[in-house]
């Protein structure tokens, strides 16, 4: 029993607690013992915390033996965090150099929340360097393989935490979505992502990449899962001015197998991007899935989509042009020595020694795709271009909303593929930024919007995971919930695991 | 499994390359703004970056590329359309002026490179 502990979900996990037929100590050792035997092939991990997770782990257990804290379905429950999170006093790097040596001085927001609910951390997860990418291929420091097949990638952004869910070497993880970094990594490594409406979650703490789409939501291994992760990190924050003071319902209450007199919408759109025919028909046919379940489908059009992608590398890399201006090797991180022969006062013939060490750090602490990013936002940014490239931007962003409030008045939900194909190759798109950039064309759009959106395993293209993507209104997780519910409850794919 | 991959890869790439053209637009040669070096090295100055002669390069290529992308978006008439900075109504949030408590300096100085006297110690930047 013991052994296999690191195979369950969080609610087999929590039911083996309340029951007492397990201690948190075990289900700690069970996931840690499982990172020391696989982590080496996956590498999900920056860094492990394996004391950390003992101590909080046997806290647990003596809180337990108390008989309090039994019905907190995340008591005990093994979790990993993206490491662009903080956790106080343990290295969060967001897989850059500039921040190698970087412990926060805080928790974030959902840390807190997670502390407070007695999860058991057990790691911080590897990224595309500040969340920018799509492989993880981008981090600073390493590649993570995806589980289901070594020689490929997990997705990105949040690569580490989807490969390290699917592997078995935590019971959750948590991800941040800006593009589709959680939903898109989530349909690669064939588990459960969810980008929650913008202001669901405080971002306090989550270091910023572009404010105005970034957000955190859960990765799990089923649908149950991401409803109990939700409940513990939604919620106004007042750090965090964005996250929206509305009230959270139960969403365990939306558990529910029924989408009789659904509405779903079908927009062609995001099934004309090189979609794999493969990841086509199996989204194609958990729609009918839905169908026979006494749900109405019908194939729509949202015109706007096609300029998603241009409208997102326009608004993205302004915003973090602005977010990453404050890594100058000041305050923490990286800093490297100006050089020699420069001066106190710049002028317009010699540099200052402090503008040098700003240079010089951030060209030896930023890797190539960041600086593509800063360099792009700054130059979108700059007097006698913001019209022509960020107004526009905004404005297109309106007639994408729009978009989808038309939608919306006629469907529940869209569904669409979550990325139009299934994992690529290891190293396969590096030298094509665009190819690439593909990969996140059905998630950017959400983000853009504001709406939520979920990934679910649908199907498998040679042993590689197919990802199914649900949308809803804002604030309506509650129908993606049931929805993406309905659908687990009649298939089988979310029980595969890789064979590691 | 790696010849399948690399045979699979193959038509999946040239039907994105073609599929990523037509869906940001070819925009005709020359029918664009085109970063020249020295634009280049303006941004890179504003962006605070020093880049190498091969950085400025590449990046020139990839930048000029996604602008011509982005040229796609001059299609849409957006005259009357209103810009979204943001998706939720969210103006200005007010909060009392409530004194709260500060993180302690020590903490604060704790990831910092180089401190002195309770201070971050940077290059010299005012001349005596």
């Amino acid at each position: 029993m013991t052994d296999a502990l690191y195979e369950l979900t969080i609610h087999e996990i929590h039911d083996l607690l309340r029951s007492k037929q397990v201690s948190a100590r075990e289900v700690a050792e069970s996931f840690i013992r499982r990172i020391e035997e696989v982590d080496s092939r996956v590498r999900a991990f920056i860094t492990t915390t394996p004391e950390h997770a003992l101590k909080q782990a046997e806290a647990v257990d003596e809180v337990l033996s108390r008989g309090d804290l039994l019905a907190n379905p995340l008591v005990g429950i093994p979790v990993a965090i993206k490491d662009n999170m903080c956790t106080r006093g343990i290295l969060t790097t967001c897989a850059s150099k500039i921040l190698y040596n970087y412990k926060p001085i805080y928790d974030a927001t959902v840390v807190e929340r997670l502390n407070e609910s007695r999860a058991i951390l057990v790691g911080k997860t590897n990224l595309d360097e500040f969340a920018m990418g799509s492989s993880t291929e981008n981090s600073g420091f390493f590649v993570t393989r995806n589980p289901w097949n070594l020689d490929t990638v997990p997705g990105g952004s949040s690569g580490g935490s989807a490969a390290a869910v699917a592997a078995n070497e935590c019971a959750f993880a948590l991800g941040s979505d800006t593009g589709g970094s959680i939903r898109q990594p989530a349909s690669f490594c064939g588990v459960v992502g969810m980008k929650p409406t913008y202001g669901r979650v405080s971002r306090y703490g989550l270091v910023a990449f572009a404010s105005s789409l970034d957000q955190i939501g859960p990765i799990t291994k089923d649908v149950t899962d991401c409803a109990i992760v939700l409940n513990a990190i939604c919620g106004k924050d007042p750090r965090d001015s964005t996250s929206l003071d509305v009230p959270v319902p139960d969403f365990t209450q939306s558990l529910r197998a029924d989408v009789k007199g659904l509405k779903i919408g079908v927009p062609k759109e995001f099934f004309g991007f090189g979609t794999d025919p493969e990841v086509e028909d199996a989204v194609r046919s958990a729609v009918d899935l839905l169908v026979e379940l006494g749900a109405h489908a019908e194939e729509t059009s949202m015109p706007s989509v096609e300029y998603g992608l241009a409208v997102y590398y326009i608004i993205a890399p302004a915003e973090c042009s602005s977010n990453l201006a404050r890594y100058d090797g000041v305050r923490y991180g990286l800093r490297v020595a100006p050089d020699s022969g420069t001066v106190t006062r710049q002028t317009r013939e010699a540099k200052s020694s402090i503008v040098s060490m700003f240079e010089k750090t951030r060209e030896q602490g930023f890797g190539a795709e960041v600086k593509q990013r800063i360099m792009i936002g700054t130059y979108a940014l700059s007097a006698g271009y913001y019209d022509a490239y960020y107004l526009k931007a905004q404005k297109v962003r309106t007639l994408l909303r729009r978009d989808f409030d038309k939608a919306f008045e006629k469907f529940d939900v869209l569904i669409t593929p979550t990325s139009p194909t299934v994992a690529f190759g290891i190293g396969e798109r590096a030298d094509d930024p665009y190819a690439m950039k593909l990969a996140d064309i059905c998630t950017i759009p959400a983000n853009l919007a504001g709406i939520p959106g979920i990934s679910v395993p649908c199907g498998f293209k040679e042993e590689l995971p197919i990802g199914l993507q649900i949308m809803a209104r804002g604030l309506d997780e509650e129908t993606l919930i049931r929805v993406a519910f309905t659908y687990e409850q009649h298939t089988e794919h979310h029980r595969k695991r890789p064979p590691l | 499994m790696i010849e399948h991959a690399q045979c699979y890869n193959w038509a999946a790439s040239e039907n994105q390359r073609t599929a990523f053209d037509t869906l940001v637009g070819a925009y005709p040669q020359g029918g664009c703004m085109k970063l020249t070096a020295q634009d280049i090295a303006d941004v890179a100055r504003l962006s605070r970056l020093e880049l190498t002669e091969e950085e400025k390069e590449t990046l020139a290529g990839h930048i000029n590329r996604l602008l011509e992308h982005f040229e796609k978006l001059q299609q849409l008439d957006t005259e009357a359309v209103e810009p979204t900075s943001h998706v939720i109504p969210v103006f200005n949030v007010f909060r009392k002026d409530e004194p709260g408590e500060s993180l302690p300096v020590n903490d604060v100085l704790a990831n910092a490179p180089d401190v002195a006297d309770d201070c971050f110690v940077v290059p010299r930047v005012v001349e005596t």
